[in-house]
């Protein structure tokens, strides 16, 4: 159970307090609803490199790491496909400095053409690091344009290609803050050793003053249904062949999201998954096997991969996934299969809640999805789940027809 | 009246932090385990090390595929069983190893502890390493060393632990081939002689009250051993071979080179370990450090770059390493010389120093936060032979070290023909 205030400032912004006295820390997470597939597709990898932007300084203070680390302090962040998070922690003394840096940055940036410069060349090295100069890193980049043919969820967050970031100009950055990184689109969470009292009045001091912009519009297109199985087989300079099965499912706040979460913990989540157990261990096809589902805000994919064993081909592999997948179609799901993922869910969600920085992130995530009051009914809906629930979506989900299948080969 | 946000709010400094030790309670079998009673969630960490890291044998695979093969089967269950009996509830179960040390470790939600400790129990006392599991085992590892040999950071990594301890037990080399010479009979030698409950050192964290405390009396004090002794053999202070200073291995295909410079230290003994923590953070060891600040927020050369230095039990090194576009990979080289070579030429500026001493005051604030996290601080007490009072004289030392002793420090410890260098990708 994670207690919370929440207030909304004059300029739109939404501010959830946490007080958790146990820690000597606080944290600020502030959460912009923005995020890869909001670009346009010729200017992909924007939503991310901008994040990197805005450590380059903003409009009154030219170095943000600088006075955070002076008091003790350490930031990060991340992009994703459908939010740009900030967050910070620091001795819970010193929080006003935390509100300083983030309301500057959020007030406007320095817009400094070096720093433009050097974040296209870092973001340049970080795409080769990540997804280039990996055995398999281009994985997703493959997969992505398979299966979704309309959505902007059709490109990774790094971006389609390195010239869409070499491309970004200072005006384009200009105005994609002028329209994303406005109050009303953002949501800053405060946790740990503060007083709720304070927090409001350190947050009507430095972010009120914010001017309002109105909430930028969302209207991405819809993807349609899939209608026929697709394929894609490449070659590679890997040591073994991958198979991946992509299905397309239901978005992060459907209320059928916990039954295809929990379908796909039973069958690839561990070691005594259904999939490892058969295929891993049992007929010894993979060498590992996994399920898993995005879990983003529009709809999703429910995903199977693994890496194959030498000698096994991908349509082998194939056949056998296939299989596995209609014996949940066609059995059922056992009660006890069920109870077990439910304990687990139950569990990493109470493990996750360890850290005041999580409690203040899934706060902010539970916010954008509706309410921030969602992270403490998380358990109960898990467990209203029922096995005829997971049955259903599993009939839904895996039909050949759904199914974007990449075979990632290795050269001969 | 109109807010002025050029200038920084008032911030106090970091105060030192509170060191408690866990308490010590004797099982009925005379076992000693650690506990501590913290935290508001409902769960239980339950974390059983044994003197069994890869430097405890000849072969540094032996050890590691020793700690994976504990959770594949034992006298009484298979494997799929054992998983059955920790993900029926929820539990998670984490094999675990580094150079000094394995640990078997049990997360799990304190209403299933009485139901997953006895599990471990198993895990540790009856383990058989069933042989159909090993056959999977290693042939699924091989294909994953393969894996990792495609990629420049780990082929930098392993090749340059090898470089820093040649002839050291920290720095035993292995090959494929070495996955077809491991033999199943070197585990069971290996798994027999390192992991057993008496060999163990117990802690518990989280929501440690009576009950737990209990339960673990009836499940692991129950249990015959003969005396208790976690400390048995450690790997000796060996002289390192000599070498050549400079070492390249060339992947045509890169488009990123990785770089390791570095060479052997001490461990946390060491008089002048806490003045070169802060010597390497100044250089390396955060965000803003001087390295990222040039190589990466100046230059754009790397997505990212590290230096700090590496505590073993009897041993350690210092590491400056990065992933950088083959075209700037000698460019990259020539600005980090250029940055050691100004920790020993220059004195670090005073506001340099203490932006440096408040982020490590800071980041050890942070260390202590929560329960998982103080059973951590303890645990590195205990295994690498501290006093208590550690944490005090850390923070102490971090306060008091100058510029000038840092300055020394660095004509001791950093000179450039001392430093070992690889690049693996293309020069």
């Amino acid at each position: 159970m994670i207690s919370f205030e929440r207030f909304t400032l004059s300029n739109g912004l939404k501010v959830i307090v946490h007080e958790d006295a146990s820690t000597p820390l606080a944290c600020i997470n502030v959460l912009y609803d923005v995020g890869a597939r909001d670009e346009h597709p010729d200017q992909t990898g924007f939503a991310h490199l901008f994040e990197h932007l805005m450590f380059g300084g903003s409009i009154n203070i030219p170095n943000y790491d600088t006075p955070l680390q002076e008091v003790g302090g350490e930031n990060n962040a991340f992009t994703n496909n459908d939010i740009t998070n900030y967050y910070l922690s620091l001795p819970a003394e010193n929080l006003e400095t935390g509100f300083w840096l983030e309301s500057d940055r959020m007030l406007c940036l320095a817009f400094s053409e070096k720093s433009l410069e050097v974040q296209r060349n870092v973001v340049i090295e970080e795409f080769k690091q990540r997804y280039l100069n990996q055995p398999y890193g281009d994985e997703w980049l493959l997969l992505r344009p398979l299966a979704y043919k309309v959505h902007p969820y059709q490109w990774a967050t790094i971006g389609k290609e390195i010239s869409h970031i070499s491309d970004a100009k200072m005006e384009d950055v200009r105005s994609f803050f002028n329209r994303f990184y406005t109050p009303s689109n953002a949501i800053l969470v405060v946790a740990g050793n503060v007083n709720t009292t304070h927090v409001m009045q350190l947050a009507e001091k430095w972010f009120a003053p914010i001017p309002s912009a109105s909430k930028p519009l969302r209207n991405l297109p819809i993807e349609p249904q899939q209608n026929e199985a697709r394929f894609l087989s490449v070659q590679r300079d890997v040591p073994s062949d991958a198979i991946h099965k992509a299905f397309h499912m239901v978005s992060r706040n459907s209320p059928r999201y916990y039954a295809q979460d929990l379908l796909s913990d039973m069958l690839g989540r561990g070691t005594s998954s259904q999939l490892y157990t058969s295929l891993v261990k049992g007929s010894e096809l993979f060498t590992e096997i996994n399920a898993f589902v995005t879990g983003s805000y529009d709809a999703g994919l429910f995903v199977v991969s693994g890496k194959l064993k030498d000698g096994v081909s991908c349509e082998q592999a194939d056949e056998a996934i296939r299989q596995e997948l209609a014996k949940v179609v066609n059995a059922g799901i056992p009660e006890t299969e069920l109870a077990k993922v439910k304990n687990k869910a139950e569990s990493t969600h109470v493990f996750g809640e360890m850290g005041v920085l999580n409690k203040a992130m899934n706060l902010a995530f539970a916010e954008l999805m509706g309410d921030a009051g969602l992270v403490n009914t998380e358990i109960e809906r898990i467990r209203a789940v029922t096995a005829e629930d997971v049955h259903n979506e599993a009939r839904i989900l895996f039909r050949e027809e759904n199914c974007s299948t990449l075979y990632y080969r290795k050269n001969s | 009246m109109q807010l002025d946000r050029t200038i920084a709010p008032p911030a106090v400094g970091i105060e030192g932090v509170q060191y408690t030790s866990p308490k010590q309670y004797k099982l009925l079998n005379g076992l000693p385990i650690w506990y501590l009673n913290m935290g508001s969630q409902e769960v239980i960490k339950a974390e059983f090390v044994f003197h069994a890291g890869s430097a405890h044998h000849a072969c540094p695979l032996v050890p590691s595929f020793t700690s994976a093969m504990m959770q594949e089967g034992t006298i009484k269950h298979s494997a799929s069983e054992i998983a059955d009996a920790i993900d029926n509830y929820g539990a998670f179960l984490e094999l675990d190893h580094d150079k000094d040390f394995a640990s078997i470790t049990l997360y799990t939600l304190k209403r299933y502890y009485a139901e997953t400790l006895p599990v471990i129990l198993e895990i540790i006392e009856e383990a058989n390493l069933p042989e159909n599991e090993w056959k999977i085992l290693i042939s699924n590892r091989l294909q994953k060393y393969r894996i990792n040999l495609g990629k420049v950071s780990f082929v930098a990594g392993k090749a340059f632990q090898e470089l820093v301890f040649k002839g050291t037990p920290y720095g035993a080399p292995f090959e494929e081939q070495d996955y077809h010479n491991v033999q199943l009979n070197d585990l069971l030698a290996f798994r027999g002689a390192h992991y057993r409950l008496e060999k163990s050192f117990v802690m518990l964290s989280g929501l440690v009250d009576e009950e737990v405390l209990t339960s673990t009396n009836q499940v692991l004090g129950d249990f015959p051993i003969s005396t208790p002794q976690f400390f048995g053999s450690t790997p000796d202070a060996h002289p390192v071979a000599k070498q050549d200073r400079i070492h390249f291995i060339e992947k045509t295909d890169a488009i990123q080179s990785a770089i390791r410079i570095g060479r052997r230290m001490f461990d946390r003994r060491h008089p002048d370990y806490f003045g070169v923590k802060v010597l390497t953070t100044v250089l390396g060891g955060y965000f803003g450090s001087r390295l990222m600040s040039n190589i990466r927020e100046d230059k754009g050369y790397t997505y990212g770059i590290g230096a700090g230095i590496v505590a073993y039990e009897n041993d350690g090194w210092f590491y400056i390493s990065t992933e950088v576009g083959t075209d700037v990979t000698s460019d990259a080289l020539i600005e980090i010389y250029k940055e050691v070579a100004l920790l020993r030429d220059e004195l670090i500026a005073e506001d340099e120093l203490n932006l440096v001493k408040n982020y490590m005051l800071g980041t050890l604030l942070k260390s202590f936060d929560g329960p998982f996290e103080r059973i951590e601080r303890f645990k590195a007490l205990h295994l690498y032979h501290l006093s208590d009072d550690y944490y005090d004289r850390y923070t102490a030392a971090i306060r008091e070290v100058s510029a000038i002793e840092l300055r020394d420090l660095a004509r001791k410890w950093l000179q450039e023909e001392s430093l070992i260098e690889l690049v693996v990708g293309k020069k």
